[in-house]
């Protein structure tokens, strides 16, 4: 799963929101690191929903604006859960390694 | 304070226009309004990094289009097998038409080297094929798979005959001395082809009406076969080259249509150069046979309700206003 792909899903694990809220949720969760683009964050959705992993929830129009809100499936949800569950597991090798000290060394 | 937002919207509106328009039908709005909440109120130019964001997009929403779902895949193989199978009975009703127009324009003489003694019987049976071409193709127009292999089927059998009778004593044609054993085999594994792909359409029902605008596809073939060798040399080569961009295309985007219907016209061609002229048809027919039944593999749970290609991915119908 790529890292745009990871912080979508997971910005949805709050519930429906909408295009702009997603990429305001991507920014403030990876520190500034993943700034979607709009095209590339529709581009996305279009294909997660073609994936059955995102779904559209309702349409609301605020000021002016239509706002559609996309809600995790539970298929994302799982899919969400395997790559953190995956990320984890590969960044325990590291910090477990690190947390022994290398006999011999030192 | 609202000239630069509607500057901006119109722009971003311009940028749009490159993904598919039923892409835009649904989502336009949705995604103009968030560009615009994205870009703050005094923006008047689309940043670089929007823009080729949408211009990727807009490749990738194309690229999506093509790519045909899980219950499409088995029917666009067919559409390419049924589109093939025209282009198969249009190439031998041309082939039939051009000889027999080279045939009367020439006065009577066997001008096109092949057919043994080109007289009237083998003007006779040209004539028929070039009738049961014509019907085959026309059928296959109309999605009339049943009506084409009969057609097919009386085209072999009378194929067959004609073999039997035109090479009794045993015939040079290029070189090679054939008899009436080899003709009729050669007639038959010949048609193989043809009657392997009508058969999966027929089985799986697999074939719609088309438009008449193909009707000019003939015209343009039968005056390459006869009056014009380089024509048909550019056609050949025009096919090949279109086989590879279809492969590619097939590969990339998952429509298989072209690549399915220009190798069931080009395999037996490939085949042949490719091969001694004895194990050619032979090799056309396992190959083009394993195309359809490949076919009717991926259509093996029966044609679905899902016929429509492409369009965006699922979710419930947008509503543009509230």
């Amino acid at each position: 799963m790529r890292e745009p792909t990871y912080y979508i899903l997971a910005a949805l694990l709050d519930g429906p929101m909408h295009g702009y809220a997603i990429i305001k949720h991507a920014a403030q969760a990876s520190g500034g690191r993943v700034n979607l683009a709009v095209g590339t964050l529709y581009g996305a959705l279009d294909r997660l929903a073609g994936e059955g992993r995102v779904a559209v929830d309702r349409e609301e129009t605020v000021e002016g604006r239509t706002r559609r809100y996309y809600r995790l499936t539970e298929l994302g949800r799982q899919a969400l859960l395997e790559e953190a569950a995956r990320m984890q597991h590969a960044a325990g090798i590291v910090t477990r390694r690190l947390a022994t000290p290398i006999a011999g060394l030192a | 304070m609202s000239a630069a937002p509607a500057v901006l919207r119109r722009r971003y509106r311009r940028l749009l226009a490159v993904y598919p328009s039923d892409w835009r039908a649904a989502n336009e709005t949705v995604v103009l309004d968030t560009l615009l909440e994205a870009a703050g109120p005094t923006r008047r130019w689309p940043p670089l990094r929007e823009t080729l964001a949408l211009l990727a997009g807009g490749v990738g929403a194309w690229t999506r289009r093509l790519r045909p779902d899980a219950d499409d895949r088995g029917r666009r193989w067919l559409d390419g097998l049924h589109v093939g199978a025209m282009l198969l009975a249009l190439w031998s009703f041309a082939a039939a038409l051009g000889q027999l127009v080279s045939w009367v324009g020439h006065g009577f003489r066997d001008v096109s080297g092949n057919v043994p003694a080109y007289d009237g019987s083998a003007a006779a049976f040209g004539s028929m094929v070039a009738v049961l071409a014509a019907v085959t193709f026309v059928s296959l127009l109309r999605g009339r798979v049943r009506v084409a292999l009969v057609a097919v089927v009386v085209w072999v059998l009378a194929g067959v005959l004609w073999a039997i009778i035109a090479y009794r004593e045993g015939t040079a044609v290029d070189g090679l001395v054939i008899g009436p054993a080899m003709a009729v085999g050669l007639t038959v594994a010949g048609a193989l082809p043809l009657l392997a792909v009508l058969a999966v359409l027929a089985w799986r029902g697999g074939a719609r009406s088309r438009s008449w605008a193909w009707l000019l596809v003939p015209a343009a073939l039968a005056i390459a076969f006869a009056w014009a060798p380089a024509a048909l040399a550019v056609v050949v080569m025009v096919s090949l080259v279109g086989l590879v961009a279809a492969l590619a295309l097939a590969v990339v985007t998952g429509e298989v249509r072209p690549a399915v219907a220009l190798a069931v016209v080009g395999l037996p061609w490939i085949l042949g150069t490719a091969l001694a002229v004895l194990v050619a048809p032979a090799a056309a027919a396992l190959a083009v046979s394993a195309l359809a039944g490949w076919g009717a593999l991926r259509t093996r749970h029966g044609p679905g309700p899902g016929r429509t290609a492409g369009g965006p991915a699922e979710g419930p119908a947008p509503q543009n206003d509230a």
